[in-house]
């Protein structure tokens, strides 16, 4: 209350303050008067009476102001002073103030832009409860990647594991929705019934599943999201009970869950149904098609619930071995798996950043020495007139602060764009929607700014403090005084702004060369003029497989008479798709490894034509052909990685192989080229193909090769799908190159984004550079004009100016090396086909970084070279 | 030269509680103020009245003096300060501690 009255009396004076000075001046001069009425009252003279009241009163004006500055808020209003002195300052040089802005807009903007980034990705939580406990449970065949778990086998874990709070089972997979005007593909889920508790969901309308939906002979029952409800039940505001037909059964729609929630698997589904409705389900053991999802009960590590969960897998494995030997379990933090491969590629383009706010920094804190010089004669005569050393530093970081904050609102601007920019320039790698220059983000650039202020601001601050004022006072006209710290400060900036300057451009390039390396991987086929599409077919249309290779064949033919279209085929998982597996194999002619350890290979399924169409070359034997019916004995084709690795130094024709899974046997007939199937990074896997029509099966990935455009065929082969029948779905239709584009999306990105910070780092860097010698070049003119009086020649000045600036070139080289060395090595893993320390990279960097510096320090040099001795000995 | 390290500066606080305790006689102007300090204080407590004015705006910042002008005995325009209660109130519990303080003090430098 008290402060609050105090506070409210300083902002009534701020109404009279105009009247305050003239009345406050009335009521001393009436003081003096009286006082010197008393005096003369008292005997002296009225002169002397007039200088003895004067001294009683003291300092008049200093009281005036001290009485004045009682009123003020004190604080707040040095600091308007400051700020607007320090305004006043920055427009009376705009081009300093315009390559500070800029400097610092760049450093602040490209933070601000990666920030926002690793905010929206690694920062924030993921959207469910307590979702820093969710964990994914796997099934795993050795050191394969992660598995998934039978339907049995979930059970089990679901009872036994005690470390979880929760376990639900489930995976995702595209759905057939007919009965609309054209057959859809709609994102589903196959789950639990308690999946929606475990993810703490309640349904916006009716319900979700109930305890033992999920068991054969239950209902069909699907809960859709209001995405769904709105898109294709026309707004149903109680859906419940409405029949869709999927996968060529009928559902009742029992509930309506908000759009909001995001599937954890793939954050596109829309409708969930339960487990066992998934196409090809059967309650065996090693009927596996889900991955297990639960919370970590209070205090529980990962650690500790994966080590119960090796414990249970392996008592899986000795009750069942049938089913279950060499089978393990995984349990991963989903936030961790989340975020695991775009992590590594955040934090480094985030420390690139950090190092390009570094040199913006230690750039501007170079510029402030060098005005600070300049200025030292203001700071001189201000600080003689009576303002503290204190003072003025506040005034000079005030500037600078100033400085900063201009800059970081530049910096915002330009991140904004860069990041629609980075954005739209790479779909995919970044979660698009989620990435938003948010309150954290905000005040990220709020703290990065000011701080840099701070310390860019720090440095003529310390000099400021260290001026010695009578030598700078007196040393009249000369320009030349200043700290004897201050060139060394100077150097030492530059050194380390050339250092960081070649850790980034050897980052950079190495990214740059590992990104041309992974763009000249031979994929084993060619990606140009071929267009693919997917489809599934409904289990309860097609039983037989008889009538399955029906549709399939019918399909293929279909699609070789599209114009345009030069061959046609299918394959169940295309390179580069993520779809494929693998199967372990047996050789009946060698020595049988124990069960669960037989070697694991690639297996796809092909039809005759697709090496041709993919342009896989045909190495040995033949191809598919019609003679491998459904009820010939089973044949294979194998890659060139596989013969090699299986049959070394012999023929793997004629030779047989046992799929041990399936427990078919067949014989190789044919040896094909190695491809690509995952990454174009991937090293070469042995592959496995059989033929489509001794195995049709429901899934299939159609690919065309086209002599025409290949999006321009899109419709065309839709078209040709539903000419054999008009209700089944097919999609993601695109091009093959848009599946190598994205295969090495991150890696560009990647390699986009260091290359640019690179550049940046690059271009401020050699502007510092270039700024210190212009000014020792601009500090010297009387010692160069000297010396050319003396008789130097131009190349005698030329080289002593650019020894003096390659010399710290030189050294921010050589410790910019060191740098680079030690810390190239935690990007090896994000680099492909070069080494860390790559030796080209090695030398070629510091060789550009050296050309450059050169550069920059012999354009100021030749200047120097042009100073007339005599008018710079007349500048004295 | 020794007399005047007696007349030394004030203790900090110590000028404004002798304000507000001349105060107590009645509204009086910074002249009058200065004047009856160095009278009663004889001539002791003289230090330079100019700085009586930055006391008095704390005085008021505080709310323990107001301020008007008004006309003095021989038609002068003046500016009188007033005591507050807030100000009444405040110079009492100074004057207690000031009393506490020098007993104190005078116990340690004249011991019974």
């Amino acid at each position: 209350m008290q402060k609050f009255l105090e506070f409210w009396r300083r902002l009534l004076f701020l109404r009279r303050r105009g009247r305050f000075d003239r009345e406050l001046e009335e009521e001393m001069r009436f003081h003096l008067e009286m006082k010197i009425e008393e005096n003369v009252a008292g005997g002296m003279k009225p002169e002397e009476a007039r200088y003895a009241a004067r001294r009683q009163l003291g300092n008049d004006t200093l009281f005036r102001e001290v009485s004045r500055e009682m009123w003020g808020f004190t604080s707040a209003e040095t600091l308007i002073q400051d700020v607007r002195y320090g305004l006043r300052t920055l427009l009376k040089n705009p081009a300093f103030t315009a390559v500070a802005v800029l400097t610092l807009a760049l450093g602040v903007g490209a933070n601000t832009a990666i920030f926002s980034v690793v905010n929206a990705v690694l920062l924030k939580a993921l959207p469910y409860h307590d979702s820093e406990r969710l964990v994914l449970v796997s099934g795993a065949q050795h050191s394969a990647g992660p598995g998934t778990l039978s339907f049995p086998e979930a059970q089990d874990f679901a009872a036994r594991l005690t470390t979880l709070e929760d376990f639900a089972a489930v995976q995702t997979q595209s759905v057939n929705l007919t009965g609309g005007a054209q057959p859809e593909r709609v994102r589903g889920a196959f789950v639990t019934a308690n999946f929606f508790e475990v993810f703490n969901l309640t349904p916006s309308t009716g319900r979700t599943f109930s305890r033992g939906e999920d068991q054969p002979g239950a209902e069909r029952v699907v809960v859709v999201n209001e995405g769904f409800r709105r898109r294709r039940l026309n707004s149903a505001p109680d859906p419940a009970g409405q029949k869709l037909v999927l996968n060529g059964e009928p559902y009742s729609v029992i509930g309506v869950v908000p759009s909001s929630f995001r599937h954890p698997l793939d954050p596109e589904v829309e409708i969930w149904m339960t487990a066992q409705r998934f196409p090809g389900y059967a309650p065996r053991r090693d009927a596996r098609y889900l991955f297990g999802v639960g919370h970590l009960g209070p205090g529980v590590t990962p650690e500790q619930a994966q080590a119960e969960a090796d414990a249970v897998a392996s008592q899986m494995a000795q009750a069942y071995p049938d089913e279950s030997a060499g089978r393990g379990a995984k349990v991963e933090r989903l936030e961790e798996l989340m975020v695991r491969n775009i992590r590594p590629i955040l934090l480094a383009l985030f420390a690139a950043v950090g190092c390009i706010l570094l040199i913006a920094c230690s750039n501007l804190a170079n510029l402030m020495l060098a005005r600070g010089a300049a200025r030292q004669k203001e700071f001189a005569l201000r600080a003689a007139l009576g303002a503290g050393r204190w003072r003025l530093v506040r005034q000079l970081l005030t500037e600078t602060t100033l400085l900063a904050l201009l800059g970081g609102s530049l910096g915002l601007l330009l991140a904004r764009w860069g990041l629609d920019l980075l954005l739209a320039a790479n779909p995919g790698v970044l979660p698009a929607g989620e990435v938003r220059l948010d309150a954290p983000v905000l005040l990220f650039t709020l703290g990065a700014s000011v701080l840099t202020g701070v310390l860019f601001g720090l440095s003529p601050a310390w000099q400021l403090l260290s001026i010695d004022l009578h030598t700078t006072l007196k040393e009249g006209g000369r320009t030349g005084g200043e700290g004897a710290g201050a060139p060394r400060a100077r150097s030492v900036f530059v050194v380390v702004q050339v250092a960081l300057a070649l850790v980034l451009l050897v980052g950079g390039s190495l990214f740059i060369k590992s990104f041309y390396t992974l763009l000249h991987v031979d994929p084993g086929f060619k990606p140009q003029n071929l267009l693919t599409l997917e489809y599934r077919l409904p289990r309860n249309k097609y039983v037989e497989s008889s009538a399955q290779w029906e549709f399939h064949r019918q399909v293929v033919e279909q699609l070789r008479g599209v114009p345009g279209v030069e061959s046609a085929a299918l394959i169940r998982g295309l390179p580069l798709t993520g779809n494929g597996g693998s199967v372990r194999i047996a050789l009946p002619d060698g020595e049988a490894p124990p069960r669960g350890q037989e070697p694991q290979v690639m297996f796809n399924t092909a039809t005759p034509g697709y090496f041709e169409t993919m342009g896989i070359p045909f190495l040995n034997g033949r191809a598919f052909d019609d003679r491998d019916r459904l009820d010939a004995p089973a044949v294979f084709v194998v890659n060139q990685t596989m013969a090699r690795r299986f049959w070394p130094n012999q023929d793997p024709v004629g030779k047989q192989v046992r799929i041990v899974d399936s427990d078919t046997t067949g014989t190789v007939v044919g040896v094909v080229g190695d491809a690509k199937h995952m990454w174009l990074s991937e090293a070469q896997q042995p592959q496995l193909y059989n033929c489509y029509s001794q195995s049709p099966g429901f899934f299939a990935t159609v690919v065309v090769r086209t002599k025409v455009e290949p999006m321009g065929l899109s419709q065309a082969v839709r078209e040709a799908v539903w000419k054999v029948d008009k209700d089944q779905p097919v999609w993601k239709v695109r091009s093959v190159e848009s599946l190598v584009a994205y295969n090495v999306a991150d890696k560009r990105f990647l390699m986009l984004l260091m290359a640019v910070f690179a550049a940046l780092a690059l271009t401020i860097t050699s502007v510092g550079l270039y700024g210190i010698v212009s000014y020792t070049v601009g500090q010297r003119t009387h010692e160069i004009g000297i010396r050319m009086a003396l008789g130097a020649r131009t190349g005698d000045v030329l080289r002593l100016v650019v020894k003096q600036g390659m010399r710290l070139a030189a050294m921010g080289v050589g410790l910019g090396l060191i740098a680079s060395l030690a810390l190239t090595r935690f990007i090896q893993s994000l680099l492909f086909g070069v080494s860390a320390t790559d030796a080209l990279t090695f030398t070629g960097v510091p060789a550009l970084l050296g050309v450059v510096a050169l550069l920059a320090c012999y354009i100021p040099a030749r200047r120097a070279t042009k100073v007339d001795p005599l008018i710079a000995l007349r500048q004295e | 030269m020794g007399k005047e390290s007696t007349k030394g500066p004030l203790m900090p606080g110590t000028l404004e509680m002798l304000v507000l305790k001349t105060l107590t006689r009645g509204p009086l102007h910074g002249y009058g103020i200065a004047q009856y300090i160095r009278q009663v204080s004889d001539d002791v407590l003289r230090v330079e009245e100019g700085s009586l004015y930055p006391a008095l705006q704390r005085l008021q910042i505080k709310g323990w003096v107001t301020s008007e002008w008004d006309v003095t005995g021989n038609n002068r325009r003046a500016r009188y300060y007033r005591l507050t209660p807030l100000g009444r109130k405040q110079l009492a519990a100074e004057s207690a501690a000031y009393n506490r303080i020098t007993e104190a003090i005078a116990r340690v430098m004249n011991p019974a």
